[in-house]
Order: structure tokens, then C-alpha cells, then sequence
């Protein structure tokens, strides 16, 4: 829980500037919450996430809710509060959390663990301007994280899991010359930023990082320009300038990039800064150029906004700007540039893991769906079970009545010896004879029966092709033919699939689990071959996947296509000995952790390498000299049939 | 849930969308179409446009109160509006009957299916509530209800889970919901324009659910910089100052509504000609559509679109026009074949329809 001082000088600087980034961000969802619909957090549990949350508790006029993934989303809107009401045996109703948060900011922890049921009435409640959300999301890298539909709806997106991201500070955060002066800036944002101006310029500038960043909604760029004037008014500005744009190209833009801009560095005129963000991406040195907090965009001649072409009305609010810098046309590519260059190498990390994951997104993660199959209430009723109904569970009233039958003539004499006692001392009971009248059914919380339901588990074929040198090109070809077939049969059974490769160096996630057959076959095609072989880093990368499938809630079928020559380590270093042992090890992990294991040797004749691996795995062995890529299907077929789970 | 009226974006003022803009209109003019289906990326208006639609609508006759939103003249009879004995408020009219019915105008129901929504909040399920307090067995409607005679909007339908799915299908096909669970034994009207969205990169939709729709349309962002900042502007504007906006489109909308009550009279009346069917019939069996339904959506789709234009007679450029989106989802297809059905039907109404 220790809270790391800066000890690098130059990270230092920068360190202010993801500060700065990061308070600005609290202050503008502080400012506007529901213009903004939210902010993002990405990071665990922490001192400096609490003292984040604390600070926007601080600056908020609004209401702040903390949920969790938890909730129930029934309770999100009103309702009858039934545990209570048979208890009490009179009618308790609860406020709808909705209702009770209009208006204001709520915190949803845990969000990636959250189901579709929670997130679905929260992303129409973000549509329909009822509140602004803060996420709380503690994914691992290379996790779903939260839904896609509920982030895009957020504009706002911060990153605390950078170690390297040293942000010199120590809560209390009220102390920090940045955020007083924030703070000191918040009431006159408050009123003034919706009279902000934005011209023309800065919108067009916004749309076109947009592209260059491959963002398609056009969610963003509405989103990214309320961000920059609520920036602009948290700066004292009348109307958007340069720094705002950075602001919202870092905060709103960059993490929902699917592809980072190509090359524009390389013509920049201030080597530098080109320098810079080079290395930057390369993710090497300590960055010395660039001071972190300004990351005002390269000079410009300066060509003046067309008053025109303003979009705010022209009675312009009294604080003027000290200094106006007017958008220079075709600044974007530099925009994003210098917003890049001034992010410490860690955050730029992270960013391209989010890039590439964002990208393998478009392909077709179905996250959502993934954790939407584990919510309750969504299966086929199979009978009763004795409890209270929680999370989304129906009632089996038949079966509550039956168990409360056998006791009413128990319960009645309890009824009546309890309402003479009460009566005896005098007490203003609320009415206990109410419960008295001839024919009424006395139910106990215990009496309480939910419906069972069956569910069909669904079930994730995870497919490892080995893509080395080893496997010669055509043996490649015909090894992709088989995962064709296999890809067939699991689109009939209408499971999902991902791709893990490996080849070369290590292994690649080429699609993450799906149920687009056109995505993965695609990301086959595109499949290169030739390098070394390290086995032990591709069935590492499999053994992830699988646990994440199956914290999910899935089952997972592992399919390991390869020759079974390891030659590299997971350090890299050559050695067949090594790999080989490397590459057994992992098998055997990977045993316990999928559901089913099958091997498919792809070697011209049966290789005792791959026969050793597929003991290790304890998985089926299948050389494919003998297997017609048909009848590998079928065995998959058989090994991965779906079976239903009874909750 | 909506409790509250919002200003919602005028479904005039979209930018750049106009196959999905002409494929809602076609479900509003003929909702026997079954419905749209909208494929394409988040952030496209896909939302926006669905939940536009109400306002342009024409607003329907019912009795007041009623959770169906029956017909006056066909009423099913379930709720207190309709039938003056089953308790609750007072009835609007009592002793007299059918004769002097009380009906209100209200709009078209457009009404949102959560993803994470439960079956009993779609079919319906006891009122607890009047279970615990008045020990009365009661039928509490639900999703499918409120959509009736209006759209059910299933964003992310891709995704939604199965058994849920084939509650809508039976719904769908049926146009009333059973409900025949714990004691009760209910069934109501329940027709609705289904409406989805999803993008299909992110999983396939069930083939029994694809039939349902009639049209399919795509959606794409607009990779245009001066259309991309036409629609930010509108957005923005309309946030601004909500009203304003409104009434600066006040005259669009009633051109519009118009446009559609127009369509709707016009409709019956549209002719297609057995020439221009036989072109139909053979370009779906050029693309190897399943069945007849592929030639009846587009002969429908065909119709609305015409009736829209204010056409008698269905030109061929109509049915060119619509018929992408009354077929590129029923192509028989290789799971794993990932050529644009778009671009095949396109290739064959060029080689058919001329």
C-alpha cells in the first residue's frame, strides 16, 4: 500500500503532467457529469484511487453513489422490497437507485465483472441524462475490462495501473498546487463552460484525430468537444484553445484509439519532438524533451478562428483569455503527436496494449456477452430451490405457498399469542391483528422458493497454432485447413473461438474469444509462419486465455496444433532441451486448467516430441498424417460437446 | 422508465444515414414488413434514430390507461380501462360499454429491451404487489405489452441471449404473447415493429431470429470530415438548447408525419407489376434466397417504399433501391465465406433488375 515517491527525476515531469491529466479529469466530471456521461478509471484498489475518488466527492455539487457489480439490477429501479414485505408481513417498497442518483454521479466498482443486466439500464441512463457514472475497473491487461457499450458512452478515460506513471503525490490530494488551483476555478467552470466557445477550427481538429486515430463513433468527438470546453473553462478560457484540445485528445481520445497514427512523425520539423514521440512508441528511454505539463501543440502561425463561424452564442462570459491561441488548421496530426510525446513510456505501454486490444475489439470480442451468460434469471426453469430470491432470481411462488402451507395453523396462534402480549403492554404496534383476517397465507422469509434454471454453459475452443519454421509452409497451409474445419464445426455448436499463434520470438493473441467466424477466419488467413519455436510461450499465453474463459464462467477446450520441436525458451534463447522441458511444464498446468485437451501433431510422421507434450497436456493425441482434416472435426466435435449446467 | 418526457433528437434532423433512415420509415409505413434490422458500429445514430421515430409518428387511438394499448374497437379485454369490473381505478366509462368508449391519442410505443432484461420482465409476471396487499391475483404486463401496436429496440441483439430470443420469436410471429406460468393463464396482443441493432463482427444472430427482420440495413461512420462535422454540429446544437432546436425542426417533422399518414393511405392501393415481380423472383433465385420470404419482403419493402415517393406503381428503381436491405441478410452462406453480401446482391440487381 505504499504510495511510490518519484525517483527518477526527468519521469518526474512528466509524472506532473499525467497529474495534471488526471485532476483535470476529476475536476471536469466534478464540473459536468452529465454532459461529460463519465470518467473511466482504470487501476486497482489503491491510495491513490481513493484519494482521487475522495477529491471528486469533494468538488462535486452532486449527489455521489458508490454500486458495485454486485447490485442487483432490479434495484435500480423502484420496486417492492419483498423479503421485507413478507417479513413484516405488510408492503415495503424500495426507491429505485435511479431515481435516488438523478442527477447525480454514481460509482460503479468492480465494473468489469459487472453483467449486461447492470450495465445495459446504466448505459440508458447515461443516454438519457439522468447521471453521470464513474467506472471503477480493475481488469488485468490483458482482460475484457468493462463492456465496450458502456465505455463509449464515458468520455473521459483514465489509467492508474501504470507503476512507471510516477505521479509525485501523496493524499491528500487538496494540497497539490494543481488542484488548488483547480478547486479555486470549479464554481465559475460550473456556469460558465456550456457558454464556452468552440469554433469550427477545434471541432474540425477534434474529427480529424478522430480518423487518424481510427476512432468510427462519432460518440467520441462529441464527447471529446464538451471535454474541451469544460477544460477550457476550468483554465479560465472563453473558448476552446490548443491546450484544451490536448487535453481531450489524451483524456477522451487516445484510449479509445484503434490504430495509432502512421509516421507523422517522422516529417515533423522539430526533430526533437519527432525524436521524442519515436521513442516514445518504442516505449525505451526516459524522454527529456517536451515539458510534461505543456502539451501545447508545435508553433503555428497563427491564423484567427473565423468569429462566424463560432458555435457558442457571442455574448461571451466575462473571464477573458489572457492568451488566445486560435487553432491553426492541420494541427491534428501534431495534436496527437505532442499528446503522445508528453505521456511517460509506461502509459504508452499500456496505450498500445489498449490500442491493440480496441483493434482486436472491432474484430469482435464479445466480452459482454461473455459475462452477460453469467448473470442469474436467464435460463430454462428446471424446478425450485429454498432460498430468497437475489440478483435477478423469479420467485417460485408454488413452491414458497406449499412450503408455507403446512405451518399457518402455528403461525396464526403465534400471531394471536403475540398480538394479546403486545396488547398487554400497550406498545403502538403497527397493526399486528392486520395480519389476523381469516384466509390470509403467513408467510416467513424461509418459506421463500426461486426457480432453478438450467442454463446452457457455453463452451470456448481455444485454438494454438504453431506458426514456426518447423512447420513447413505447406504443413502450415494444411494445418490451417484443419482449424477451418474445426472453426465449421464450432460455429454449428455455436461456441466461441480464439487464435493464439506462436512463432518467432513468442506468442501472439491473434482473437481473443469470439463468435465471428468471419473474424477468425480472417485472422487465420492473415497467419505468417517462420522463426523458431517457442511452444512453452504459446501454451503460457493458451493457459491465460483459458483461465480467463473459465473465470468467466465457460468451459474451455484447448486445441494445440504443432509439431512439438521446441527450440525456444521463454526467455528466447535457443535450446531444444530446455524448450522442450519449458514447454512439458506448461502442458501440465494447463492440464488442470482446461476442460478438454486435444494435440494434433502436425509432423509428416508421428513425432515422439509431440506424443511427450500431449501426455503432459493429458490431452487426446492425434498425428495428422492420419488425420483427415474431416475427422479432426469430428473429435473436436465429440471432445468439446456442450453440456448443460444445473445452477 | 421514461417516465419523463426528454427532448428527444428529431428523427428530420440525422445526417448521412439514409438507408437506415428509408428502412425505418418502410417499417413505420407497412409494419407487417417485420421489422429492421440495423447492422453496423457503435456511435453510428443507431439508437438516436430508433428512438427518434416515435415523434414522427402519427399518434394512436386507444382507451385511456390501457397498458396494451388496444385497439378501441378490438379490445382484448385484460385491463381495468377496458373492462370496468376488474377493480382498480375507475373505469372510464360505467354501464355503457363499447358504445361510448373514451379513447385517448398516444404515441407509437418505441420501447427499449435491455440485453440483461429478465423473462418476466419481458412476458410479464404477477403483480407482487397486488398478490401482498390485496392477496389478488394479477397480471402484471411487461416489455411485450408496452410494445404493442409500436417497436420493440433491441440494441446489441447479437448478443442477447437465446432463450430470450425465442420468446421474441414466438412473439413475433405469433403477434400475442402467452403467458401460461405460476397459475396464470394470459394472452395479449402484442404486435410489434421489432427493431435491432448490432454489429456482426461481435457474433451472429441466430438464422430463426435473421428471418424475422424483413429489411437489413447497414450503417457505417461517415469517413467524410465536412459530414462528420455537419452531424457533431447538429448534435451539439440540439444539446445546447434542446427546444430551440426542436422547434427549428417543428416543420421537417410535420412534412415528414405527413408524408408517412400519406404512405400509410397510399399503401394498399400501390401496384406492383407482374413483369417487375418476375424480375423479383428471379434475382432471389440468382442469390439462392431460403424459401419465398425473401421475394415477399422485397415486394413489401418495394410497396412502403413506393407508397413513401407517393408512387401508385412501383418503379424498378424502387425495388433497386430496396433491394439490398430486403435480402443481404438471406443469403444462404458459408459460415466462413466473408465476401460482402451487400456487394453479391448489388452484383446481381445490376445483372437482373435493368
Amino acid at each position: 500500500m505504499d504510495v511510490r515517491e518519484p525517483d527518477r527525476a526527468p519521469d518526474a515531469r512528466r509524472g506532473e503532467g499525467v497529474l495534471a491529466d488526471v485532476l483535470l479529469a476529476i475536476a471536469a466530471c466534478a464540473v459536468a457529469p452529465i454532459a461529460l456521461g463519465g470518467l473511466w478509471m482504470r487501476g486497482w484498489h489503491g491510495p491513490r484511487r481513493d484519494a482521487l475518488i475522495s477529491l471528486l466527492a469533494r468538488w462535486s455539487r452532486v449527489p455521489l453513489k458508490r454500486i458495485n457489480h454486485s447490485t442487483d439490477p432490479a434495484q435500480l429501479h423502484e420496486g417492492i422490497e419483498l423479503a421485507g414485505t413478507i417479513g413484516r408481513g405488510q408492503l415495503t417498497r424500495r426507491a429505485g437507485l435511479l431515481a435516488e442518483i438523478e442527477g447525480g454521479i454514481l460509482l460503479l466498482a468492480m465494473a468489469e465483472r459487472a453483467s449486461k443486466g447492470l450495465l445495459g439500464p446504466l448505459a440508458m441512463a447515461i443516454d438519457e441524462a439522468r447521471l453521470g457514472l464513474v467506472v471503477l475497473d480493475e481488469a488485468l491487461p490483458d482482460e475484457q475490462g468493462l463492456d465496450p457499450a458502456l465505455g463509449e458512452r464515458l468520455s473521459l478515460a483514465i489509467d492508474l495501473r501504470d507503476e512507471t506513471a510516477l505521479w509525485p503525490i501523496a493524499p491528500p490530494l487538496e494540497g497539490w498546487p494543481e488542484a488548488r488551483a483547480l478547486e479555486s476555478r470549479l464554481e465559475a467552470a460550473r456556469c460558465n463552460w456550456p457558454e464556452v466557445r468552440l469554433d469550427r477550427g477545434a471541432l474540425r481538429e477534434i474529427l480529424k484525430a478522430c480518423l487518424a486515430l481510427g476512432i468510427g463513433s462519432m460518440r467520441a468527438p462529441l464527447l471529446a468537444a464538451t471535454f474541451a470546453r469544460v477544460s477550457a473553462a476550468l483554465h479560465g478560457r472563453a473558448s476552446v484553445e490548443v491546450d484544451d484540445l490536448g487535453f481531450a485528445v489524451r483524456l477522451c481520445l487516445l484510449p479509445r484509439a484503434r490504430q495509432m497514427p502512421v509516421a507523422s512523425a517522422s516529417e515533423s520539423e522539430d526533430p526533437s519532438e519527432s525524436e521524442a514521440s519515436d521513442e516514445a512508441v518504442d516505449e525505451t528511454e526516459p524522454h527529456e524533451a517536451e515539458p510534461a505539463p505543456e502539451p501545447a501543440g508545435p508553433p503555428e502561425p497563427p491564423v484567427s478562428a473565423d468569429p462566424d463561424t463560432s458555435l457558442a452564442p457571442d455574448d461571451t462570459p466575462e473571464k477573458p483569455a489572457d492568451e488566445h491561441q486560435p487553432i491553426p488548421d492541420g494541427s491534428s496530426d501534431r495534436l496527437i503527436e505532442a499528446a503522445l510525446a508528453s505521456l511517460p513510456s509506461g502509459v504508452l505501454a499500456l496505450l498500445a496494449g489498449a490500442v491493440a486490444a480496441n483493434a482486436g475489439r472491432g474484430q469482435g470480442v464479445s466480452g459482454s456477452g461473455l459475462q452477460g451468460s453469467r448473470g442469474r434469471g436467464r435460463g430454462r426453469p428446471v424446478g425450485s430451490v429454498r432460498r430468497a430470491p437475489r440478483s435477478g432470481e423469479r420467485l417460485h411462488l408454488l413452491a414458497t405457498i406449499r412450503a408455507a402451507v403446512p405451518f399457518q395453523p402455528l403461525r396464526r396462534r403465534q400471531l394471536v399469542q403475540r398480538a394479546s402480549a403486545a396488547a398487554d403492554l400497550d406498545s403502538p404496534r403497527s397493526d399486528p391483528a392486520a395480519g389476523l383476517a381469516p384466509g390470509r397465507l403467513h408467510l416467513r422469509p424461509d418459506d421463500l422458493h426461486v426457480h432453478r434454471e438450467k442454463r446452457r454453459r457455453g463452451n470456448t475452443t481455444v485454438f494454438v497454432v504453431d506458426a514456426s519454421g518447423s512447420m513447413a509452409l505447406q504443413r502450415l497451409a494444411e494445418a490451417k485447413g484443419a482449424v477451418e474445419v474445426l472453426l465449421a464445426e464450432c460455429y454449428v455448436r455455436r461456441d466461441r473461438v480464439a487464435l493464439v499463434s506462436f512463432r518467432g520470438k513468442g506468442a501472439d493473441l491473434l482473437l481473443p474469444p469470439t463468435r465471428s467466424l468471419v473474424a477468425a477466419r480472417r485472422s487465420l488467413t492473415a497467419l505468417p509462419g517462420g522463426g523458431g519455436s517457442p511452444v512453452a510461450s504459446g501454451l503460457e499465453l493458451a493457459a491465460r486465455l483459458v483461465a480467463q474463459v473459465r473465470r468467466a464462467g465457460d468451459s474451455a477446450t484447448l486445441v494445440l496444433l504443432t509439431d512439438g520441436r521446441a527450440n525456444l525458451t521463454r526467455a528466447g534463447l535457443p535450446g531444444r532441451q530446455q524448450a522442450g522441458e519449458e514447454a512439458r511444464e506448461v502442458a501440465r498446468q494447463l492440464a488442470g486448467l482446461a476442460d478438454r485437451r486435444l494435440l494434433i501433431d502436425t509432423s509428416v510422421r508421428p513425432d515422439p516430441a509431440a506424443r511427450a507434450l500431449a501426455v503432459a497436456l493429458h490431452g487426446t493425441y492425434l498425428p495428422m498424417p492420419f488425420a483427415q482434416a474431416r475427422a479432426i472435426g469430428e473429435v473436436v466435435a465429440r471432445a468439446a460437446s456442450t453440456r448443460a449446467v444445473v445452477q | 422508465m421514461t417516465a419523463r418526457s426528454r427532448p428527444v433528437y428529431p428523427f428530420s434532423a440525422l445526417v448521412g444515414q439514409e438507408e437506415m433512415q428509408l428502412g425505418l420509415l418502410i417499417a413505420t409505413v407497412d409494419p407487417l414488413l417485420g421489422g429492421v434490422l440495423i447492422l453496423g458500429d457503435r456511435g453510428t445514430g443507431k439508437s438516436t434514430a430508433v428512438r427518434a421515430l416515435a415523434a414522427v409518428l402519427p399518434q394512436i387511438e386507444t382507451l385511456p390507461g390501457c397498458p396494451y394499448r388496444c385497439l378501441p374497437a378490438a379490445c382484448a379485454g385484460l385491463c381495468a380501462a377496458c373492462v370496468p369490473g376488474m377493480g382498480g381505478e375507475a373505469p372510464p366509462a360505467k354501464g355503457a360499454r363499447r358504445s361510448k368508449v373514451v379513447t385517448a391519442s398516444v404515441p407509437v410505443p418505441v420501447v427499449d429491451l435491455p440485453l440483461g432484461a429478465t423473462e418476466d420482465r419481458i412476458l410479464g409476471a404477477l403483480d407482487l404487489e397486488k398478490l401482498m396487499t390485496l392477496g389478488e391475483k394479477r397480471f402484471e404486463p411487461g416489455l411485450l405489452a408496452r410494445a404493442n401496436r409500436g417497436f420493440l429496440y433491441i440494441d446489441e441483439i447479437n448478443l442477447l441471449e437465446d432463450h430470450l430470443v425465442d420468446l421474441l420469436i414466438d412473439a413475433a410471429a405469433s403477434g400475442e404473447n402467452r403467458i401460461e406460468r405460476e397459475g396464470l393463464s394470459v394472452v395479449h396482443p402484442s404486435r410489434f415493429v421489432l427493431v435491432g441493432s448490432g454489429n456482426p463482427e461481435e457474433g451472429e444472430l441466430r438464422p430463426q431470429l435473421l428471418d424475422r427482420f424483413g429489411v437489413a440495413v447497414e450503417v457505417r461512420t461517415p469517413q467524410d470530415i465536412d459530414l462528420r462535422m455537419e452531424v457533431v454540429l447538429r448534435r451539439e446544437a440540439f444539446e445546447r438548447d434542446p427546444q430551440h432546436f426542436l422547434a427549428n425542426h417543428e416543420a421537417a417533422q410535420a412534412a415528414l408525419r405527413e408524408r408517412i399518414v400519406a404512405a400509410q393511405r397510399l399503401l394498399p392501393k400501390v401496384i406492383l407489376a407482374p413483369e417487375l415481380l418476375r424480375q423479383i423472383s428471379s434475382l432471389c433465385l440468382k442469390l439462392g434466397t431460403d424459401g419465398l420470404r425473401g421475394e415477399l419482403s422485397l415486394m413489401r419493402a418495394a410497396r412502403a417504399a413506393a407508397a413513401l415517393r407517393g408512387e401508385r406503381k412501383v418503379s424498378l428503381q424502387t425495388v433497386r433501391e430496396v433491394a439490398p436491405m430486403a435480402l443481404r441478410h438471406r443469403l444462404r452462406r458459408d459460415p466462413l465465406d466473408d465476401t460482402d453480401s451487400t456487394a453479391r446482391v448489388a452484383r446481381l440487381v445490376d445483372e437482373v433488375l435493368v
